[in-house]
């Protein structure tokens, strides 16, 4: 832990937090882009949000787990790419699991990111898309709505999630149980990052 | 364990055929041969039959199924039921026929219920891969006894009708229908061949009479082809005919379910059909939505016997949930472990667990020089032993090397209490050879139940590079065994020690 003392204190990122919104002390949030976390979206600790190399915006109900980095940790932009090409923006009720990297440009509604799967920088997930774990989306990917994608890339999509609204409504019902039992476990340190 | 270096084979009596009509077999193992391959085990592989005195490989054990269970519920399956109902679960165990992960019975209730109970219908979900009966048109009424429900829903009908009955062939009067899936036209054709054959087993001579083995007539058949009377006279066989109505089992082709196929391939393309191995599970499915979920397979635990003479050489509890052996006779525990380290290495610990691992200090050996190792044999058992121990002149395989052992017998000690050891000496591993000088017919070391002999290798001039020497050893171990005369003189054949060669 000797380097880890001596590398320097990353600075904290401009945030606009919502006050429902729970970000727990042990979260990093960093870089010079705004960071936006809106209402009931949990941040667990160690979850690390880098706002490097353009703003990253944390939707309603999304859940980031612990180690888990949404954002492109450098601000190096290519030739030809916008200003901000290389921020997040995170629909709602997304769910980013353990030790995954989103370096995504958009990831839609009820997505679910399960845990050491990567996607690439400027990469577009559609709505209830499920990444498996270990998946590795590469950059600029775009990927349709109800894709699943497992760690050796076999993908199909879910039908049962597109056709039946019964079944997405029980999903978001289960969601919004499972924001408000960790709105319970975890400590909210909003102070700390505002 | 078996990979580490120097390893340790030790060979299974059965590569000596024991039949005494063969003749006399030549006793030298040569751990080079093809042969040796299939009789060289690493002594953890090895069980060991008490009443044979003798080491037995996996390939003369012989199996027996203890229980059978569903690794999905740890349910225990009667022998019975596997046998009427096949290998598979018959409570509510399936598997997702996209990624084979089990299924999870799931509600699907509306969330803003607030009823306690759950109400139903229920779904088989994926916890994986978000597959869902629901893709296949499928909803429970109950959570539980999936099988009975799903045997009891009829089949989704296949938007590719398989058979199509011809009006012309079918048959107004008959009265079953017309077999869909593939186990219907299997069951249908079967029935139908079977009625043919019984019809014509009457006629003597026929040519499918002889697999009604247990009818009268083939009794009847085959006393009249040991009479001396008069000849049989052979008749014609009818003709059989062959299955002519889809209720017979007879599978038109269709040209519609073609072009209905191709046009599905189209709508659904790469994603919607099945991939070969997921067909290879739904054998009746092409596509995506009509793989259908897949009982789970069975799972059995297994007793096994010595092939001699059926002696239990190991057996699992029959209780599912654990993986203890109520009967387990290891080779480890019967014949002594025998390991192998270069002179003057400090491994002697490892070295007598028989175990090696020498790690970085892997000796090469120099063409036409000596070098010399240490050979440990430790005895597991709770008497002294008496070990001969003889190995050919010189080695075959692609290292030649003369070899030779210094000290060819000795006794080795009972494994008595190991606090015998520490208190009856201070410090140290019992008799050092330390830094003497090997001398040939004296033992280099000796612990409380181990001892270590020189071995002596002259690799040739022309030694292989980057080769491994293998040295074949065969121990002969002689005990007095109490009250139990079999038990004195046993021998076990043919270790293999190798050795790193360099050139």
């Amino acid at each position: 832990m000797a380097t880890a003392a001596r590398r320097p204190v990353p600075p904290k990122a401009p945030t606009t937090l919502d006050p429902a919104s729970t970000v727990a002390s042990h979260a990093l949030l960093t870089g010079p882009h705004r960071i936006t976390v809106r209402a009931r979206a949990v941040l667990h600790p160690y979850a690390r949000i880098m706002a490097g190399g353009g703003p990253v915006d944390i939707g309603e109900g999304c859940i980031i787990w612990e180690k888990a980095l949404v954002g492109c940790g450098d601000s190096k932009i290519t030739e030809g790419e916008e200003e901000d090409a290389r921020g997040v923006r995170l629909g709602p009720n997304v769910v980013i699991e353990t030790g995954a990297v989103v370096e995504a440009r958009e990831v839609g509604e009820g997505s679910m990111i399960e845990s050491f799967a990567r996607v690439g920088v400027g990469a577009r997930i559609g709505k209830y898309c499920k990444i498996l774990s270990y998946a590795n989306i590469p950059a600029h990917t775009e990927l349709p709505d109800y894709t699943v994608v497992d760690g050796r890339n076999f993908r199909r999509k879910d039908k049962t999630m597109a056709n039946q609204p019964l079944v997405r409504e029980i999903r978001a019902a289960n969601h919004a149980k499972q924001v408000k039992g960790l709105q319970a476990l975890i400590p909210s340190n909003l102070v700390k990052w505002q | 364990m078996a990979t580490q270096f120097p390893y340790t084979y030790y060979s299974c009596p059965c590569i000596n055929p024991t039949d005494s009509t063969l003749p006399e077999q030549d006793d030298t193992f040569d751990p080079s041969s093809p042969r040796a391959a299939f009789s060289l085990y690493p002594l953890e592989h090895l069980l060991y039959c008490t009443e044979c005195h003798q080491v037995r490989c996996p390939r003369c054990t012989a199996e027996e199924v203890v229980c059978w269970y569903c690794p999905s519920c740890l349910f225990e399956v009667p022998s019975s039921t596997v046998r009427s109902e096949g290998n598979q679960c018959t409570r509510s165990c399936y598997n997702c026929p996209q990624c084979t992960a089990p299924l999870a019975v799931n509600p699907l209730d509306p969330p803003e219920s607030t009823s306690e109970t759950l109400t139903g219908p229920f779904i088989l979900t994926c916890p994986y891969c978000t597959w869902s009966s629901l893709d296949i048109d499928l909803k429970f009424d109950k959570p539980n006894n999936i099988t009975g429900q799903l045997s009891g829903s009829k089949r989704p009908e296949p938007s590719t009708p398989v058979d199509t009955p011809d009006p012309d062939l079918s048959r107004a009067s008959s009265p079953k229908p017309d077999p869909k899936t593939r186990d219907e036209v299997f069951t249908a054709l079967n029935a139908f061949y079977k009625n043919q054959i019984t019809h014509d087993v009457d006629a003597p001579g026929h040519a499918f009479a002889e697999q009604a083995f247990s009818s009268p007539h083939s009794i009847s058949r085959l006393l009249n082809l040991y009479s001396t009377g008069k000849k049989l006279k052979r008749q014609r066989p009818k003709p059989m005919s062959e299955a002519l109505t889809p209720a017979d089992g007879l599978v038109l082709f269709d040209p519609e379910s073609e072009l209905d196929t191709i046009k599905r391939t189209a709508a659904g393309g790469w994603e919607g059909t099945l991939g070969g191995d997921k067909a290879a599970i739904n054998t009746e499915a092409r596509f995506v939505d009509d793989a259908r979920p897949v009982a789970s397979l069975l799972r059995t635990k297994r007793a096994k016997r010595c092939r001699a003479c059926r002696t239990l050489l190991s057996r699992p509890e029959p209780k599912i949930s654990t993986t203890r052996y109520k009967i387990r006779v290891v080779a480890g525990s019967n014949v002594p472990r025998v390991g192998l380290r270069p002179l003057g290495a400090k491994a002697r610990a490892t070295a007598v667990s028989g175990l090696g691992g020498l790690g970085a200090e892997v000796p090469s050996l120099k063409p036409l020089l000596p070098s010399h190792f240490v050979l440990t044999l430790t005895n597991p058992l709770f008497d002294a032993v008496k070990v001969t121990l003889a190995t050919a002149r010189d080695t075959t395989g692609p290292v030649k090397a003369r070899v030779t052992i210094l000290c060819p017998a000795f006794e080795v000690g009972a494994n008595t209490d190991v606090w015998d050891e520490a208190l009856a000496r201070d410090g140290g591993g019992g008799s050092q050879g330390g830094g003497g000088v090997p001398e040939a017919g004296k033992v280099w070391e000796r612990g409380r139940n181990w001892v270590g002999v020189v071995v002596e290798v002259v690799p040739a001039g022309d030694a292989v590079r980057g080769e491994v020497l293998e040295i074949a050893v065969f121990v002969r171990v002689e005990y007095e065994a109490g009250g139990d005369l079999d038990g004195a003189g046993k021998r076990e054949v043919g270790f293999c020690n190798p050795i790193w060669s360099s050139g």
